[in-house]
């Protein structure tokens, strides 16, 4: 009894073996697995997976297309590359593509962005440092980042004031509108996230302050970054105007206090600008999108980045790759996506802002220059591995956190933060 | 296997005749593929992360050097890692207190007869029930300076004029997460105190009773003694998981403020994942492993020294 059972059981499992292969004449289904990054609208997220299965349908592939939270992120990635599990196409944040280019597990993507790079203008190339490294590009612009300075225009003229020109300026009007509204006004993160490291930079560049030199080489203790220092201090323990909850703030804090009109000045990609517009017209329409205020000397200083589209090396269908993100690409998924985003998304193509989807924004007029005049980690030296690294790294919102949670001078914790990028830049 | 003594080849063949022998062949061959299973996903990652702690290796980095005890130079060197390591001491020590006390105290009161009894049961084990991340989400809204309930329950009773920043002061920022901790946790506490106080003989209540002890006598000197078994079994597993535990400080401050609320998990966490040095993040792992292999053995050896004293 046992023997027959044995050999029906391996019959049934030779039959179904070669069942599987018989008289099925139909060329197989490749596949294909994208990440994308989630758009932070369900909307967009779904026009992704639409214009991603149609081209798959064109041309018989297996699209699996994925929206990866900005909060898993980082967890998501190195559990694939860790584990050799990666996607064949991949969207990183810019800094993410600059690492994992030194870490020698993304494919060069030049050819393919030469043939993208002839069409709308071209692209806005103040991004690409931090998507090259040893003269290659590893990622391909998805969408850009810029940052606005966002203003309560009706708490300003509130309290008699004109839209702040200089950081000066935004310190003073902060403390009148603390004074009459009773609020924190100074948006401005302390805690050891992106916003701080990448906001922070933006007032340091306005001082003339800057964390590497032309050259590259360490350069961050400096008078006009302990004037930086200082500011953000007086702002924080003697004003008050910066929130005493900034110390624990995560990334989207800051969108937060403002949504809630908590802050009336926060510094901020266009996730708020969008939400505003969507969700509250009042807001809406007492926000003023202004550039980053000016440093003493006058100085205007900007920080880009972008969401970068990667092909790593241990992906077995690069070819494939190329050619789903040519279609992507095209003039008229692309800007479907982008126009779906709202102003979360800013284009990474110049023609595409003279679309009256973008001219017809009155806010965002300046959006352009903006993005042309932007500068990217390292700046004023090259967008080095270290820059990223730096970055990640955290050691700029330390130096902060020191100062204002553990009382540390400010001379110290800039000199301390000078030291900790030395060291960083040696390895 | 008898007095639960180790079953060696040798040990088989002296002891055990030949029927024997082969039931404990079989039962350690039904045992083999968990063995497989517990060697691959407990004993490969775990050596792993010991030879990572002595290597300079990123993340997603296929190149690895061997850099001897560098990493452990460095974190003994570090006053984050040495505040980090403080941390989860005194986090775990006044979290597990906490919980024994306020688990003792609810078991107590669910053991003694009133009405609605089964309702107030299900309520007290519900924070148990939470998923700990979303439990995490919500103190962190309690205690949030933006419109937390916390602060609001405290103006409107006019204990506080203005609002406390509760997740940016370091002290508070510690007292919030030992709250959401203790919250979550006593339940297990309740649960298994209480299945340890129905298995006490009501005789021995009534026989002090007859003496003319007290309530606090009778809590001394019956239940506590009758208790310890399950009370050092509770505590030392409360201890494991609280010393493990990562998802009210992550959530709640980041570590912050100033990474003065950093445990070893999150640091672990921050190094390894947020700036992508995993030789350092394994070795911050690495420094925990003395305290699990003591309670480990500890708990063991209380848990089978029961079993072995029941038989």
């Amino acid at each position: 009894m046992k023997r027959i059972l044995i050999s029906g059981m391996l019959l049934l499992g030779m039959v179904s073996l070669f069942a599987n292969g018989a008289g099925d004449n139909t060329p197989k289904k490749q596949k294909l697995v994208f990440w994308g990054k989630q758009a932070q609208d369900r909307a967009t997220d779904e026009l992704m997976g639409v214009i991603l299965k149609k081209w798959g349908e064109e041309n018989n592939v297996d699209v699996e297309y994925t929206a990866i939270t900005s909060e898993v992120q980082k967890q998501k990635y190195a559990a694939a590359f860790e584990t050799k599990t990666v996607p064949d196409i991949i969207t990183f944040d810019s800094d993410f593509c600059k690492y994992y280019a030194t870490q020698k597990v993304l494919r060069p993507v030049d050819d393919l962005f030469r043939e993208l790079n002839r069409q709308n203008g071209g692209f806005f190339s103040g991004v690409l440092p931090v998507l090259t490294e040893d003269g290659k590009l590893y990622g391909i612009p998805f969408q850009n980042d810029i940052y606005f300075f966002y203003v309560r225009k009706d708490l300003v003229e509130g309290v008699g004031e004109k839209l702040p020109e200089t950081w000066d300026d935004v310190a003073r009007i902060s403390r009148k509108i603390k004074a009459k509204y009773h609020i924190d006004p100074f948006g401005h993160p302390l805690s050891e996230i992106n916003d701080t490291e990448y906001t922070t930079r933006t007032i340091l560049w306005s001082y003339g302050a800057h964390i590497y030199d032309r050259n590259g080489n360490v350069d961050f203790n400096t008078p006009q970054t302990l004037q930086v220092f200082r500011l953000l201090r007086t702002m924080y323990e003697d004003d008050q105007t910066i929130p005493k909850g900034a110390v624990t703030w995560n990334d989207s804090s800051n969108n937060e206090a403002y949504q809630m009109k908590k802050a009336a000045f926060i510094i901020n990609p266009g996730s708020v600008f969008r939400w505003a517009k969507e969700n509250d017209k009042e807001l809406y329409n007492n926000t003023a999108v202004c550039r980053i205020p000016a440093g003493p000397g006058g100085l205007r200083a900007n920080l880009t980045s972008c969401w970068a589209v990667c092909i790593p090396v241990d992906s077995p269908n690069a070819a494939l790759a190329k050619q789903c993100l040519e279609y992507l690409y095209r003039i008229e998924n692309y800007n479907r996506i982008i126009e779906s985003a709202g102003t979360r998304y800013l284009p990474v193509f110049r023609n595409l802002l003279n679309t009256p989807f973008w001219t017809g924004e009155s806010k965002l007029s300046e959006l352009g220059s903006m993005l042309e005049d932007a500068k990217v980690i390292g700046y004023p030296g090259p967008s080095t591995a270290a820059a990223s690294n730096a970055l990640v790294s955290r050691v700029l919102s330390k130096a902060l956190a020191d100062m204002v949670v553990q009382h540390m001078d400010p001379e110290n914790a800039v000199k301390n933060a000078d030291t900790a990028f030395r060291t960083l830049q040696k390895k | 296997m008898p007095g639960g003594r180790p079953v060696t080849g040798v040990y088989l063949m002296l002891n055990y005749s030949l029927q024997q022998r082969q039931t404990i062949k079989t039962a350690y061959l039904f045992l083999f593929p968990t063995i497989l299973v517990m060697l691959g996903v407990i004993l490969y990652p775990f050596l792993t992360a010991v030879w990572m702690s002595f290597t300079s290796q990123n993340l997603g980095s296929r190149q690895a050097a061997f850099v001897g005890f560098a990493n452990y130079k460095t974190l003994i060197a570090s006053g984050e890692f040495r505040r980090a390591f403080g941390n989860s001491f005194s986090y775990t020590v006044i979290s597990v207190l906490i919980k024994f006390i306020a688990g003792i105290v609810t078991a107590l009161v669910l053991n003694a007869e009133f009405r609605f009894k089964g309702t107030v049961r299900v309520l007290v084990i519900l924070p148990w029930a939470v998923s700990p991340y979303i439990a995490a989400l919500t103190w962190r809204w309690v205690f949030s300076d933006y419109n937390g309930f916390a602060n609001i329950l405290l103006m409107k009773m006019k204990l506080i004029q203005d609002p406390v920043s509760w997740l940016s002061d370091p002290a508070l920022a510690m007292f919030c997460i030992i709250v959401a901790t203790v919250w979550q946790g006593y339940p297990f506490y309740t649960l298994m105190l209480l299945a340890g106080l129905m298995t006490i003989p009501q005789e021995l209540y009534e026989a002090v009773d007859v003496d003319g002890g007290n309530a606090v006598q009778k809590f001394l000197y019956i239940t506590l003694p009758s208790l310890y078994n399950v009370i050092v079994t509770t505590t030392l597993l409360s201890f494991i998981w609280t010393f493990n535990q990562f998802q009210y400080v992550y959530t709640m401050t980041g570590g912050g403020p100033g990474s003065l609320t950093h445990i070893i998990s999150t640091l672990t966490f921050k190094y390894g994942i947020e700036m992508r040095n995993i030789s350092l993040a394994s070795a911050v792992s690495m420094t925990a492993l003395p305290v699990f292999i003591v309670l480990s053995i500890y708990l063991t050896g209380s848990m089978l020294g029961k079993k072995a004293g029941s038989k």
